[in-house]
């Protein structure tokens, strides 16, 4: 069923355009080529990464000149210090590591090497893609809400002894 | 936000990684048999098991972990009769193996670019296939020495101890297999090479000092320091950061059409290689020297504020500030050579896996003229049998 849908869409446009031209947004913002997609992992990832640099750049600049200004950042404050480590670890693992090394070179190369030419599922690989998207983007929004973003280290331990005082 | 941004990043990669081993086991070229499948390939198919096999129980926790906070439940909470060290296993148990789980991505890229530009066969394919899965099995039963001072039993420790130990053996099996590879080689110092090699050396340290901490009890003392901080950029940093650029510059060719600047790409390596190691190794002395890693001011600390440790901490903070400069190059180099590099041929480096008998870049459907066949390995380079070039691409046939 499949493959005759896609056996007419294919004639519908030999007819009127002799071959199919992807317009921009087909091509490059909800593609399906794996070229593409891991050229988006790749770049998405990289951008993470100068926003894990800087904010290990602030934090640096409060250990070693504490009290200071960090330029281009300003006084760190102890919760901006606790939420700048944290998110520096979870950015740096889960929106760097991951996405550059696992989903871009594993999108890139996989097909190139063994010879194939795509993914098995190109439309779950683009669905992939704007799922990590959106919570790069929720994690980068947690430091404009109230309260600030979370500073519980990138384990994320919850309170290890009881609340109530037992002195 | 925190828990919902990491489980979604997650179901993310539960998605991609069942796409990499579906792809990797039904879509291979023709002839590609498993032995002929290129190392980095199946570096990232392991990589992508591990991660599925993992990410249950940390979802899980998350889970429990919002249950926690928004309806009343006390999983993780001491006060009503939680356990907050459950949180720790269940997230250790994800998190040990998710360190292999970028690991060999890496591991696998520097498996190709080394071959390339030592003109050698990977020594020992299968050794390097076995270990990577023999690493797989055992990082799932090494997690608990994150924990040697959260409160467990301290015979549990001793088991833990052995097993994290005992990882070493295959990833420095790995690293040996690397270096006989190099060992005459011809060897052409290109940037993705001086990545590669530099990746080897930094990883080999980072490995070195995990052995001290593994040890439950050196762990005791050593704990939440900046030694561990330390060891720990020295896994992750060759992976994360070296891995990347290994790749990024081997493959920029193939991606962009174009040829990267070599001069500049050996800048940023060096600009970013000696920055590294005078962030870190600082933080080792600092760290055996008693500086805790979650201190936000240290003048409050007299027995941590001597002199020399503000120079040490200063030093780390300038070079950090060096490093990301030097990442300027990196980014002016790309976008120069993708705008105006010397065109890249099919084949820049000689290399023999298939990506490279496709264009560059590699139009929508990779090999719009019909599919290669594969007929050898991938590393076949300087073969006795072949007189004609030091190099057979799997596709040629024989």
């Amino acid at each position: 069923m499949a493959e005759s849908i896609r056996v007419e869409h294919a004639a519908h446009h030999d007819d009127h355009h002799g071959h199919h031209e992807m317009s921009f947004t087909e091509k490059y913002v909800f593609p399906l080529d794996h070229k593409m997609i891991a050229m988006q992992y790749m770049f998405t990832g990289m951008f993470m990464a100068l926003i894990g640099g800087y904010f290990a750049y602030a934090f640096r600049w409060q250990i070693a000149f504490p009290g200071t200004e960090a330029p281009l950042w300003g006084q760190v404050s102890p919760a901006d210090y606790n939420s700048l480590v944290t998110n520096h670890g979870s950015i740096m693992i889960f929106w760097v590591a991951m996405p550059v090394l696992i989903a871009a070179f594993g999108n890139y190369l996989i097909p190139l090497m063994i010879g194939a030419d795509d993914m098995v599922f190109p439309k779950l690989n683009r669905l992939s893609y704007q799922i990590f998207l959106l919570s790069a983007i929720i994690i980068l929004a947690s430091f404009f809400v109230e309260g600030g973003a979370f500073g519980g280290a990138w384990t994320a331990y919850p309170r290890s002894r009881p609340r109530r005082s037992t002195a | 936000m925190w828990i919902t941004a990491v489980a979604l990043e997650f179901v993310a990669f539960l998605l991609g990684g069942i796409n990499f081993i579906t792809t990797a086991m039904n879509s291979r070229a023709p002839g590609m048999k498993m032995w002929d499948i290129p190392m980095v390939v199946w570096m990232i198919v392991i990589a992508s098991i591990l991660f599925m096999l993992s990410v249950g129980p940390l979802l899980a926790g998350g889970i429990m972990m919002l249950f926690d906070q928004n309806l009343g439940t006390a999983f993780f909470d001491p006060d009503r009769g939680g356990d907050p060290i459950l949180w720790q296993h269940l997230f250790w148990f994800f998190g040990h193996p998710e360190v292999y789980v970028v690991l060999l991505p890496a591991v696998g890229i520097v498996a190709e670019i080394i071959t390339v530009f030592a003109r050698k066969k990977l020594f020992g394919y299968k050794t390097v296939l076995y270990t990577a899965i023999g690493t797989g099995v055992l990082s799932f039963t090494v997690w608990a020495h994150h924990q040697f001072i959260a409160g467990i039993d301290p015979r549990m420790a001793n088991v833990f101890t052995v097993t994290t130990l005992l990882i070493s053996v295959p990833i420095a099996e790995m690293m040996f297999v690397y270096i006989a590879t190099l060992y005459g080689g011809s060897i052409t110092l290109t940037t993705p090479m001086l990545w590669a090699l530099s990746f080897i050396f930094e990883f080999l340290i980072g490995g070195i000092t995990g052995i001290f901490l593994g040890a439950s009890g050196n762990d005791i003392y050593m704990h939440d320091t900046y030694f561990v901080l330390a060891h720990f950029h020295y896994t992750f940093y060759p992976i994360a950061i070296i891995g990347t650029y290994a790749g990024f510059t081997y493959w920029f060719p193939k991606m962009f059409g174009r040829m990267m600047n070599d001069k500049l790409g050996k800048l940023h390596f060096w600009l970013t290689i000696i920055p590294f190691n005078t962030i870190f190794l600082p933080l080792f002395v600092l760290g055996a020297a008693g500086h805790h890693r979650r201190i936000f001011d240290y003048r409050n600390f007299p027995e941590l504020s001597y002199p020399w440790m503000w120079d040490l901490q200063a030093l780390a903070t300038y070079s950090l500030i060096v490093m990301l400069l030097a990442q300027v190059i990196f980014f002016y180099n790309v976008i120069t050579s993708w705008m105006s590099g010397p065109v890249a041929p099919k084949n820049p480096w000689n290399a023999n896996t298939l990506e490279w008998t496709a264009t560059s870049p590699p139009p929508h459907g990779n090999w719009p003229e019909g599919l290669p066949t594969v007929y050898r390995g991938p590393y076949e380079y300087s073969h006795p049998d072949r007189k004609s070039s030091d190099y057979w691409p799997q596709n040629e046939p024989a």
